[in-house]
């Protein structure tokens, strides 16, 4: 007879804290505690260990663990308490991306569209939320070159820690690689990352 | 501290035909979306050192763009730009 434990799917630090609830209610009977990756069986053995308790074994099938105890006598005096520091930190996200993928806003007017763009990008340097990251890519790129309206504004943001990410194949297009004002020349590789790291992309 | 004109106009239209005719004038201004202070209405307005002010209404008038108000803003534009923001 053993106590079952699944741990199955749940975050750092749940299966350590589910499996040190059982140990206490099983009160010296063997637990199998099932984990579905190595991370959380690490923590579990680590956290067995340090109560005292020995494994018997660990199965592995189709990706989960089967961790079985022996017996075992709880010290009472003993503090279970798992570690949070066992957990890893949880995985930063870079907030929020603006996607800039023409050098006018929306469609119908040109004329409206490019004073648009110019007032949208003027007024998020003024406000109190900032994103993380702009990406420029095809006739965006126009954008944050010196001369452009845009560009002053730009400087700013990029004073102030936004990152500007500027698509070179794009500058190389329009041969304006040597006219870039604001940003830093960038590639597919960064701006795709940036794209899929960030907590929300907002597209222009 | 710097002292803007806030010009703004009654249509979208004479604000970008105002646009349109101080570019061409050589004028230092910027179009900017009218700041929430001065109208809640959503529009454009033409943004000039006060002391332009009066050049510029010349040349809005010469050219025929009604102007709707004009607003002065003084504004420390060294401290607006050390203003905290957080990022989202």
């Amino acid at each position: 007879m053993c106590m079952k434990v699944d741990v199955r799917g749940l975050p750092c630090p749940q299966p350590v804290i589910k499996t040190k609830e059982a140990l206490e209610n099983a009160k010296g009977e063997p637990l199998l505690v099932i984990a579905s990756n190595e991370e959380s069986t690490e923590n579990i053995k680590r956290f067995l260990n340090y109560s005292g308790v020995q494994i018997d074994k660990i199965e592995e099938e189709n990706g989960e663990f089967y961790i079985y105890t022996k017996e075992y006598s709880l010290t009472p005096d003993k503090d279970l308490e798992p570690q949070a520091s066992i957990c890893p930190p949880p995985q930063t996200r870079t907030g929020t991306t603006i996607f800039i993928n023409k050098d006018r806003l929306g469609h119908g007017s040109d004329e409206l569209g490019k004073t648009l763009i110019n007032a949208f990008i003027a007024t998020i340097k003024d406000l109190s939320v900032q994103p993380r990251t702009i990406c420029f890519m095809n006739t965006g790129v126009k954008l944050t070159i010196e001369g452009a309206e845009t560009q002053p504004y730009l400087r700013e943001l990029e004073e102030k820690g936004i990152e500007l990410l500027v698509c070179g194949t794009c500058l190389g297009y329009f041969n304006l690689k040597e006219k870039l004002g604001a940003g830093k020349i960038s590639n597919m590789y960064d701006i795709s990352e940036t794209m899929l790291k960030s907590s929300k992309v907002i597209t222009i | 501290m710097t002292v803007y004109a806030i010009i703004t106009f009654h249509t979208t239209h004479f604000s970008l035909k105002a646009k349109k005719v101080l570019e061409k004038s050589g004028m230092q201004f910027e179009t900017i979306p009218v700041p929430r202070k001065f109208s809640a209405d959503c529009g454009f307005c033409c943004k000039v050192l006060w002391e332009a002010k009066e050049e510029v209404e010349k040349i809005l008038d010469e050219h025929n763009v009604q102007i709707d108000s004009i607003y002065r803003w003084k504004i420390d534009e060294d401290r607006e730009k050390k203003k905290k923001f957080t990022f989202v």
